[in-house]
């Protein structure tokens, strides 16, 4: 099954970076969707009808929204939107706190450190449920 | 408190009247004194002034000495306290200083230096828990900006590093080592490595202005005009945007840090170019530095972004940042207002949502 991906991150290089890592995994996959903000994404999200699962990786510490504060705004979206999506931080942070805080929110299924690569990418693929 | 030249504050309550004027005679060229000849009268002077010490007799009527420290150590519990009682009261003295309302007691009748000693005592008690006081919130204050600090130092240190490594691993798995992803993701290792760099310099810049002495020099103005001009003048050519400053009263006589005021503008200015207006055409820079009654004006003027109304009180503090459009820091201008303190001077900000910003920085000559 082919998923789709949305990236959020306010650097532009990790975007680039994250881009290719999934181009270059060799997993099937449908749009890459990249947002420099949460508030950008969170537009995007709420007018998108995805045909396919979305993974979405939320970067933390973002200015203007952090990956927190889009989470809350998430969590908030009709459970009918929230199940398309299989969310997930991808941080350079190292914080335990960061790590903590993020088992708040029922929608994220992991912590993935920087930086992100094609191993990653099919790491994830091979732990979403089916 | 703890200036020598400063006389001990004292309070005397007693409602003998023989009793105040006698203390009043004993003390009065060592102490500050006020007398008051009942509980209530000293309560009403306390609401107006401040007391370092307060001495006052247990048997009174109306209020015991006991009572009114116990009534009056809410609304003012720094001054310390002392109870003059004769040994009949012993028992509510005892109760008292266990409760912690009374520092010591002093037995009647009193002797000069019996008094003396005790009031000694008292203060430096007095100075030293004060003291003391200051220095825990000055360092819980100093841990809690250290926290934050190395909570985002980690943050913006490893994440540029992260991306060299993410970009280091698609080369790496790049099939033939594809020359058009290669480029593409030096492109980006250089950017990611620039970013560090101007992290760390700023870091420097922070931990300097934080220790360093002031070096006071004369200021030149058209000197810095130049090297404004010098240093910004290839960003204006390539980003089209048009950079004038101008100098008034420039034989007037400043003086301030040099490098430190050189670091002000230099952010600046650099702020106001790197947050310009995508659909600006005639994108500008306007800078104006006056010398006037000892004072150096800076007008940093742009017509670019502009900042938020919500977020004109944020932009000062150490790791904010108002936007994702543009990169930065966040230690610029938090680095700009701390020279600025430091230096004895004012920073004000006015801007408007997509038309523009100006920033006022006023310097008294050192």
């Amino acid at each position: 099954m082919a998923y789709h991906f949305i990236i959020i991150d306010d650097n532009k290089i990790d975007l680039l970076v994250a881009f290719k890592a999934i181009e270059m995994s060799h997993i099937e996959h449908g749009d890459i969707h990249q947002f420099q903000s949460g508030t950008d994404a969170l537009a995007f999200i709420k007018t998108y009808k995805p045909k396919q699962k979305v993974i979405m990786l939320v970067d933390i510490q973002m200015p203007v929204m952090n990956g927190f504060q889009f989470m809350d705004e998430f969590e908030a979206l009709p459970a009918k939107t929230k199940k398309l999506f299989h969310c997930m931080f991808l941080t350079s942070s190292s914080n335990d706190i960061d790590r903590l805080r993020a088992q708040k929110y029922p929608s994220i299924k992991s912590f993935l450190n920087k930086p992100f690569t094609s191993e990653v990418v099919a790491g994830i693929i091979k732990n979403l449920p089916a | 408190m703890s200036n020598p030249l400063k006389k001990i504050r004292i309070l005397f309550v007693d409602d003998e009247i023989n009793n105040l004027h006698a203390f009043k005679a004993a003390f009065r060229f060592d102490y500050d004194i006020t007398v008051a000849q009942s509980a209530s009268e000293a309560e009403t002077w306390l609401e107006q002034n401040e007391v370092d010490l307060i001495l006052c007799d247990q048997r009174m009527p109306g209020k015991t000495g006991v009572e009114f420290f116990s009534s009056i150590l809410k609304k003012h519990p720094k001054p310390i306290r002392i109870l003059v009682t004769g040994y009949t009261d012993i028992e509510s003295v005892i109760k008292a200083i266990n409760l912690g309302h009374v520092f010591r007691y002093i037995n009647k009748p009193w002797n000069e230096a019996e008094i003396r000693s005790s009031i000694e005592e008292a203060y430096r008690y007095y100075t030293q828990s004060h003291q003391l006081e200051s220095k825990v919130t000055e360092l819980t204050r100093a841990y809690n900006a250290l926290d934050g600090f190395a909570y985002s130092v980690s943050h913006d240190l490893k994440g540029p590093l992260m991306s060299i490594m993410g970009a280091i691993n698609i080369v790496n798995n790049s099939p033939d080592k594809n020359q058009k992803n290669v480029s593409l993701m030096l492109e980006l290792i250089e950017k990611a490595a620039v970013h560090l760099n101007e992290f760390i310099e700023n870091m420097h810049v922070y931990y300097r202005n934080n220790r360093g002495e002031l070096k006071i020099e004369p200021v030149n103005l058209e000197d810095l005009k130049s090297e404004l001009l010098s240093i910004h003048g290839i960003t204006c050519h390539q980003q089209n945007i048009s950079l004038t400053i101008n100098c008034e009263n420039t034989t007037e006589f400043f003086r301030t840090d040099v490098t430190k005021l050189k670091v002000v503008i230099n952010n600046l200015v650099s702020n106001a170019l790197k947050y310009q207006r995508a659909g600006e055409v005639n994108k500008y820079v306007d800078v104006q530095m006056r010398v006037i009654d000892e004072n150096l004006i800076i007008h940093v003027k742009d017509n670019g972004m502009g900042i938020p109304d919500e977020y004109l009180q944020n932009i000062f503090e150490l790791f904010f940042r108002a936007t994702t459009e543009v990169s930065g820091s966040g230690f610029g201008l938090y680095n700009v207002k701390e020279i600025v303190t430091t230096l004895g001077g004012k920073i004000n900000v006015e801007s408007k949502l997509n038309s523009g910003s100006t920033f006022t920085v006023n310097l008294p000559c050192k």
